[in-house]
């Protein structure tokens, strides 16, 4: 049986004829662009609406209802949500193609280049635009002030009552100290709030804070942002030598065949994606690797110390081994499945 | 769908098992009880199992649906096919009971575990001071509260020498005290009747039968009371009503006699006697009471007057009604149960009372809950919302009183509404038991105390030495200072604001939906409350909508071929897997209180119906994305 497997996978390819794989080829190709732009375009979109609402909610105060969103918050919702989303559309566009099994796997190429074009060159002209339009595009600073007739905590320990309570935040009511057990309460009147919190009601801010792990998701997006800025604002080999976290991430998408169970594959995709994230943060972002890093680099003297040479070093490295591992996994699921393909087709035709 | 059901348990069981061995090698036990090592470890491994249970449920369905469902060709090859539809109605029951089991989970095991273990962990410091009080309450013969205590500490400590000891010490001076009635009248909470409903639940006839037997005896002062209740009872018009003046006027005026006596300490001890009957009847109950006090220590006669005894209890009574006895809260610091408690309320006259009690303990007395206040501040606003005074107790009791008894027209000028049943009262003036004259009042204050400048600097706040606000704060001319507070609230919101005052996530939906009308009536934030609710209440759809999501998501993903069998080396993505789920379980959470959150903020109490039908159609969408599947 194992010999007639061996002999029928070839003459079959040949049969099908190479104009039909070319034309599979480029239909999926065709296909797989308009994807990627809708994926980025979904989460792109849904992105700006968290962050708009979540900007909203930090304006308003108990009592009060939500007023309409404004143009410059979804401005803002686009460029703080668009080089994360660029991040995660990648390995997004490989679980569609895991899952269409149809697509040839020749529909990495162009999606994958245009994925590092974007990444590689639109990105930073997008981004050193906003940069140089900052001022404009810097929110209003209104002072908000809570809404008198509310118990709210302060500090974990203080629990604050306004009973009254001007636009400009100055206020008069009663402060709770509940750490002590007699002479805890205070009344004060003339007393000017502090309203630079990031929300400005508390009561709001309990209603909907993020749980602990997106908030240390949210946190590395910020730190993530400041690495960008520092990249491009730096010198251009900077920003080349910090384009070398593509190597690793393209390499982490290829592995849409790297499993016969596709949940693997999608597991094996967003894990790699999520590794090499997480590590070219801890080195750029003064993470726990930074300061190893920063030394070592010093004695690498083929590249300028500020462009990282042993990260770009290491995202080659890890280009390699991602590389490897996908090509090997990749022979072999494609092995079986051409034999399956063919045990079907002896089993039918002895039936026959 | 066995096959299903099969590889979820064994999953759950590994992530367990895996759970088990990360705390058991990276625990660090605080202080605990000998012995509760092994029942700290088992609470925290089992707490952390059921917090990361959706997301373990979650990527165990995945990775059992995706493998249960290997891709098999002869079957269906169409889009809502018999056979997906079949598939769809075991996997929504499935999802269904794995959605009840969360639910449950996140409502009532995780809070329970999070006590459990929190009692764990503060069982060394409670058994130590259970033992001390017991102790401590032996030495000064208060052997029934050192029951309390030493029930308390065997409780915690069932193994602890010390809290053995203790308890065998104190039910064997129980044994012999010969006090096991008295410990049966405790344990069993019989209740009393206070005396003076009692008495005055006579007819008017008995109550004169009493006054001439008590006359015919010569015992003057018990004539007199009996017949004084008669006419009270006459109410002004019954036909009866000159025999019992008559009654009460010869029995006073056989009082006022000037009689003989043997010497000049029983003149003395009369006339005293007299004078504290006549303070009882005056109304001066405090005077009264230290009269007929002092009058029962005497040895020679006040111990077995039973004059002296009967108008002591009765005057003991009056006080209760009036004032408490700073007894009464001697095992607060023991006995509290809720701490920081806060509202404000409105009066009808627009003006407000802002509360704040430091710790309050309930006590079941005579049949009635009883609720004893520490440190409690009251904060007066004029309708201007310009600060009038505060006045601070170090403690107050509180009492349900029936609306019932409360006029028309002073149900109105309270605030009161007539569908309330109880309203809280609060007792501000407490006294000594023994000594005449130690009265604990409200101390009033008429000027702001500002905050200390280290608190100001904390939060980040400056006080403006201008007058920046224009606050008036002119007394109106009518003012009485209070001994006792009614409170215009029923007793059940009284006794519900303590979760609330914890926050919503401490009090159960039933009660959270009942106090949500009236929470910004009390200074609590409506939207924050409102939202809890909603997003407790649509749990169960939202990990429902997971479920039938995570299935269509497991369809797509699945295992290619029916001859793939399951590769040891895909164990190894378990750890990945679980992971992102975590992330993914509550990302998608996080959207749900967004969106729930927003209908809150849009339609305020209308965002629980709202919000669960929004909910149920995406439900119903994600059903018919997963029927639509094909092979």
């Amino acid at each position: 049986m194992r010999s007639c497997e061996k002999k029928t996978g070839l003459p079959k390819l040949l049969k099908s004829g190479i104009l039909n794989v070319m034309n599979n080829i480029v239909k999926s190709c065709l296909k797989i662009i308009p994807v990627y732009f809708v994926l980025m375009a979904l989460c792109l979109f849904a992105a700006t609406f968290l962050y708009m609402f979540y900007t909203m909610c930090s304006t308003i105060v108990a009592g009060s209802r939500i007023s309409h969103f404004t143009f410059l918050h979804f401005m803002h919702g686009i460029i703080l949500s668009f080089p994360i989303v660029l991040l995660f559309a990648g390995p997004f566009t490989s679980f569609y193609i895991i899952r269409h099994r149809e697509l040839s796997l020749w529909c990495l190429v162009p999606f994958l280049l245009v994925h590092c074009a974007l990444f590689a060159f639109a990105q930073p002209a997008f981004l050193s635009s906003v940069y140089d339009q900052q001022e404009k595009l810097a929110p209003e600073e209104n002072i908000i002030p809570p809404s008198p007739g509310y118990f709210r905590t302060l500090g974990g320990k203080y629990i604050v009552y306004y009973s009254s309570m001007t636009d400009v935040g100055v206020a008069s009511g009663i402060l709770i100290d509940t750490e002590k057990a007699t002479d805890n309460l205070y009344t004060f009147h003339n007393t000017k709030i502090n309203t630079n919190n990031e929300f400005a009601d508390s009561l709001i801010f309990s209603s909907i804070k993020l749980p602990i792990v997106i908030n240390k998701a949210i946190k590395s997006f910020k730190a993530w942002h400041i690495v960008l800025y520092n990249a491009i604002m730096g010198k251009k080999s900077q920003w080349l030598s910090f384009c070398s976290v593509l190597l690793p991430l393209v390499a982490g998408c290829l592995m849409v065949k790297i499993s016969r169970w596709r949940l693997v594959s999608l597991i094996m995709v967003m894990g790699a994606t999520i590794l090499i994230y997480v590590f070219n943060l801890s080195v750029l972002a003064g993470g726990f690797l930074a300061e190893p890093f920063y030394n070592a680099n010093f004695a690498l003297t083929f590249m300028d110390h500020k462009c990282n040479p042993l990260l770009v070093l290491c995202n080659a490295g890890f280009l390699l081994i991602l590389g490897l591992l996908t090509i090997f996994f990749t022979l072999r699921t494609i092995k079986i499945d051409e034999d399956f393909a063919d045990d079907d087709s002896f089993q039918t035709e002895g039936r026959e | 769908m066995k096959k299903l059901i099969l590889i979820l348990a064994v999953y759950t069981i590994l992530i367990y098992l895996m759970i088990f061995g990360l705390v058991t090698a990276f625990l660090k036990y605080p202080p605990l009880l000998d012995g509760d090592q092994t029942k700290y470890k088992m609470t925290a491994v089992t707490l952390g199992f059921f917090i990361l249970l959706p997301s373990i449920f979650i990527s165990g369905f995945i990775a059992s649906c995706a493998v249960a469902w290997k891709k098999n060709k002869s079957k269906f090859p169409v889009r809502f096919s018999h056979e997906i539809i079949r598939k769809f109605k075991g996997l929504f029951l499935l999802s269904l009971a794995l959605t009840f089991i969360l639910s449950m989970n996140k409502e009532v095991l995780v809070p329970r575990f999070e006590n459990a273990l929190h009692s764990i962990e503060s069982a060394p410091v409670e058994l130590e001071e259970a033992i001390t009080t017991a102790q401590n309450l032996l030495l000064a013969d208060k052997t029934i509260l050192a029951l309390q205590y030493a029930e308390k500490a065997i409780k915690i400590g069932p193994r602890n020498e010390d809290a053995i000891a203790i308890y065998k010490t104190v039910h064997d001076m129980l044994d012999i005290e010969d006090d096991m009635q008295m410990f049966n009248r405790y344990r069993h909470n019989k209740i009393e009747k206070p005396l003076h409903t009692m008495n005055a639940g006579y007819t008017i006839l008995e109550l004169l039968d009493r006054s001439e037997k008590a006359a015919l005896e010569e015992n003057w002062f018990e004539a007199h009371y009996w017949a004084q209740l008669a006419v009270d009872a006459c109410d002004g018009t019954n036909t009866n009503l000159s025999r019992a003046s008559e009654y009460a006027n010869r029995a006073w005026k056989m009082l006022n006699l000037p009689k003989g006596y043997d010497n000049s300490r029983e003149h003395d001890y009369f006339s005293k006697k007299k004078e504290g009957y006549k303070a009882f009847n005056r109304g001066d109950f405090l005077k009264a009471y230290y009269t007929f006090l002092e009058l029962s220590r005497d040895e020679e006669w006040g111990e077995n007057d039973p004059d002296v005894k009967r108008f002591l209890e009765l005057a003991k009574e009056d006080i209760e009604n009036q004032y408490f006895f700073f007894d009464e809260t001697e095992h607060m610091k023991e006995l509290t149960s809720q701490h920081n408690i806060h509202f404000s309320l409105d009066y009808p006259d627009g003006s407000k009372e802002v509360f704040y009690v430091s710790n309050a303990m309930d006590i079941k007395k005579d049949g009635r809950l009883t609720r004893y206040l520490e440190n409690m501040y009251v904060v007066h606003y004029n309708s201007e919302d310009a600060f009038q005074y505060s006045f601070h107790v170090p403690y107050a009791k509180t009492i349900a009183v029936p609306v019932s008894e409360f006029g028309t027209a002073s149900l109105y000028s309270l605030g009161i509404r007539k569908n309330w049943k109880m309203v809280p009262v609060i007792f501000l003036q407490s006294v000594d038991r023994d000594t005449e004259g130690l009265i604990s009042r409200p101390e009033y204050s008429f000027e702001r105390t500002e905050i200390p400048r280290h608190i100001l600097e904390e939060n980040g706040m400056t006080y403006l030495d201008f007058r920046y606000l224009n606050e008036v704060a002119d007394l109106s001319p009518d003012f009485a200072f209070a001994t006792i507070k009614i409170l215009p609230m029923p007793y059940s919101d009284f006794h519900m604001i303590n979760e609330a005052s914890a926050g919503p996530e401490h009090m159960s939906i039933p009660s959270l939906f009942k106090f949500i009308p009236s929470t910004v009536k009390y200074g609590f934030a409506r939207e924050t409350f409102t939202e809890n609710l909603t997003q407790r209440a649509t749990y169960p759809i939202f990990i429902l909508l997971m479920f039938i999501l995570c299935a269509s998501l497991a369809w797509d993903y699945k295992i290619e071929s029916p001859k793939d069998v399951f590769r040891f080396q895909w164990i190894f993505i378990i750890p990945i897997f679980g992971f992102l789920t975590i992330y993914l379980v509550n990302g998608a959470q996080y959207i749900f209180t967004v969106i729930n959150y927003i209908f809150v903020s849009l339609f305020g109490t209308l965002a629980l119906p709202l919000a669960a039908t929004c909910h149920m159609t995406l439900v119903f969408l994600a059903s018919l994305l997963f029927v639509s599947r094909k092979s």
